[in-house]
């Protein structure tokens, strides 16, 4: 009876667009007010709050939005759509192929999906439609590519999710790395497809010399080696992930300096929007404590977990099913409103279904992206919309043949679950 | 990025607490900026000299980190960085919106305040006690509930004030609240040649 009060206070809240740390926690401390008193409650109010941002390893969410930040201020972002044009631009759809290449590279220096869609959307865009591109297919390999931010490091959705499940960040990083690579190569693979089907919907390009192609990389040669060098010195030990997300962020900070692009307002406005972003992410953790200490009295995850256990179908299917939940929550909530309501209770039953909490995270990210482009709350989709003034109907018809790839790709992570789980037992 | 204009004037009371958000976030984001140094400082000084800031852990994860958090909360607040769940609300009429904003604002208040509170009585002990930090240095463990204490004490103060001008536009049915811009949605995005 508690429990059920408790979800319709909490799904009332969200509906009526009370912040989502607020919804938690007022819903969470009603819940525990009303298992164990005030005494209780005013015990978790008392601890809860500090440890939330007590911790070394936390830094790792400011620190890599804040790279973000700077290498935006940089101007290395717009310059990565260029290089990667040039280099593959030649080919029946090159450009399209190029966007979800630069896609891949912003994804290395942001965590935020819809800021890499709107970075695509004013750059890669523009070039598709002046050279003849059908905007349907243009504008849908866009919206697909930005998604691919969530998944390569540093990807703040799965920090997060690290410390929410308390599974090691590095490994979890390391882990998206292949299944970033394999989304990449899917929203190639379709655009190839795509233009065979409709050679007219894309026109080849012009070809460029090895030295206009190594010429491209001049600008965003540096800012490249420094993400390399991110995910590599995770990946190598060298650096615990505070420590390359502490380094990365001040090294961004110095290219941007050194392009003479960082003012003091650039640095200002940068420094708050990273304690904005880094404030709104902790506010949520803190809501989800209240809440999680709210699910664990009531022994509701441990009900959950045992009536799971208990039904008769096998471990895949009952993945699929959590699964399939993930892609319906995808089409209404924001993706870190959805690993943060969700995480807490269904990794003890996919822990007891055998599967890997690396793997769950890395996995449920992917799926979380099919959200992002999905109606009715593709976001990347009415960002794009935003910043092309394209019809999003056509967006959304446009991106349809990738969320299917994106869906075999689930699957095929689903069937080899080695494709997230190797590199990382390669540290 | 977050969106930092709010649509209203500020005035009276909202005013005066935006001028301490501002001067709290201004400390919170000098606190980023001091992590990213030492981190730095603390990871060439390892590689270079062996000889990594044996206090670096503790004044980030005691001080800096509780200062970026706690000083930024309000601000971030008033200028509706907090992610909700908008894209249910404006399907609903304007009033019921209104009073339940009202409602879960209000509750809000009550927990934000008791958070303050509690955060007050570990200042006052940890002061009154010398309270140490267990590291190399034994830094005083005091600030970071201070930090607690003052954060949660200003958004108490903002989410009372919404909590106040959803319930007088409830009863009013005029807009006096501060509502965040509306979202990106099939709604109210301009469909071209569809």
């Amino acid at each position: 009876m508690t429990v059920t009060i408790v979800l319709l206070v909490l799904a009332f809240f969200l509906v009526v667009g009370l912040p989502v740390a607020l919804a938690m926690a007022v819903s969470g401390a009603t819940g525990l007010y009303m298992l164990g008193g005030m005494q209780f409650l005013t015990g978790i109010l008392r601890t809860s709050p500090l440890s939330t941002a007590n911790s070394y390893e936390i830094i790792t969410i400011p620190m890599f939005i804040l790279m973000a930040e700077f290498v935006i201020i940089s101007g290395v972002a717009n310059d990565l759509f260029r290089s990667a044009s040039i280099w593959v631009g030649r080919l029946r759809g090159g450009l399209a192929m190029a966007t979800a290449l630069a896609g891949a590279g912003f994804g290395a220096i942001s965590g935020s999906s819809t800021a890499a869609a709107a970075t695509l959307a004013s750059t890669s865009m523009p070039a598709m439609l002046r050279e003849g591109y059908d905007p349907k297919l243009a504008g849908g390999v866009v919206a697909i590519s930005g998604t691919l931010a969530m998944l390569i490091p540093p990807s703040i959705a799965l920090i997060l999710y690290g410390i929410i499940a308390d599974v090691s960040i590095g490994d979890l990083l390391i882990g998206g790395v292949i299944p970033g690579i394999i989304v990449t190569l899917a929203i190639i693979l379709t655009v190839a497809v795509l233009v065979r089907i409709e050679p007219e919907s894309a026109p080849a390009g012009r070809a460029y010399t090895m030295r206009e192609k190594f010429a491209s990389l001049a600008h965003v040669g540096p800012m490249l080696i420094l993400l390399i060098a991110v995910s590599g010195s995770i990946y190598s030990g060298i650096a615990t992930p505070t420590e390359a997300a502490g380094m990365g962020a001040f090294v961004a900070m110095a290219i941007a300096m050194w392009e003479r692009k960082l003012t003091l307002a650039g640095l200002w406005q940068a420094l708050r929007s990273t304690a904005q972003t880094s404030c709104m992410i902790l506010f949520i953790i803190l809501g989800a404590h209240v809440f999680g200490y709210f699910l664990t009295l009531s022994r509701v995850t441990n009900d959950l977990s045992m009536w799971v256990g208990g039904l008769d179908m096998s471990p895949t299917m009952i993945m699929i099913i959590i699964l399939i939940g993930y892609i319906i929550l995808g089409f209404f909530m924001d993706q870190v409103a959805i690993l943060i309501l969700t995480v807490p209770v269904m990794l003890p039953i996919v822990i007891q279904l055998g599967y890997d909490p690396v793997w769950f995270g890395v996995i449920v990210v992917v799926t979380a992206e099919v959200g992002m482009v999905t109606p009715p709350m593709g976001m990347n989709i009415f960002v794009v919309a935003r910043y092309t003034r394209r019809p999003l109907g056509e967006l959304f018809r446009g991106v349809m043949p990738h969320v299917w790839a994106h869906l075999i790709v689930i699957g095929l992570m689903l069937a080899f679950p080695a494709l997230i789980l190797w590199l990382p037992s390669t540290m | 990025m977050l969106n930092s204009t709010t649509a209203r004037r500020e005035s009276g009371l909202s005013a005066g607490i935006a001028r301490a958000e501002t001067l709290l976030v201004f400390l919170s984001g000098i606190s980023l900026a001091v992590i990213m140094v030492v981190v730095v400082l603390d990871v060439t000084m390892r590689y270079a000299v062996s000889r990594p800031l044996g206090w670096s852990y503790d004044l980030i994860g005691s001080y800096l980190m509780v200062c970026v958090f706690f000083f930024a909360l309000s601000d971030t607040l008033h200028h509706h960085g907090h992610i909700a769940i908008d894209i249910f609300a404006n399907s609903f009429p304007r009033r019921f919106i209104h009073v339940s904003l009202a409602v879960g604002y209000g509750l809000s208040t009550v927990l934000l305040a008791m958070i303050a509170w509690q955060a007050w009585i570990r200042t006052s002990g940890a002061w009154n006690a010398n309270n140490l930090i267990s590291a190399t240095v034994p830094w005083p463990t005091w600030p970071s509930y201070f930090m607690v204490l003052v954060g949660a004490a200003l958004v108490t103060l903002r989410c009372g004030l919404r909590a106040v001008t959803h319930a007088a536009s409830f009863v009013t049915g005029r807009e006096l609240a501060d509502l965040p811009p509306p979202p990106i949605t099939a709604s109210n995005e301009p469909e071209q040649g569809l």
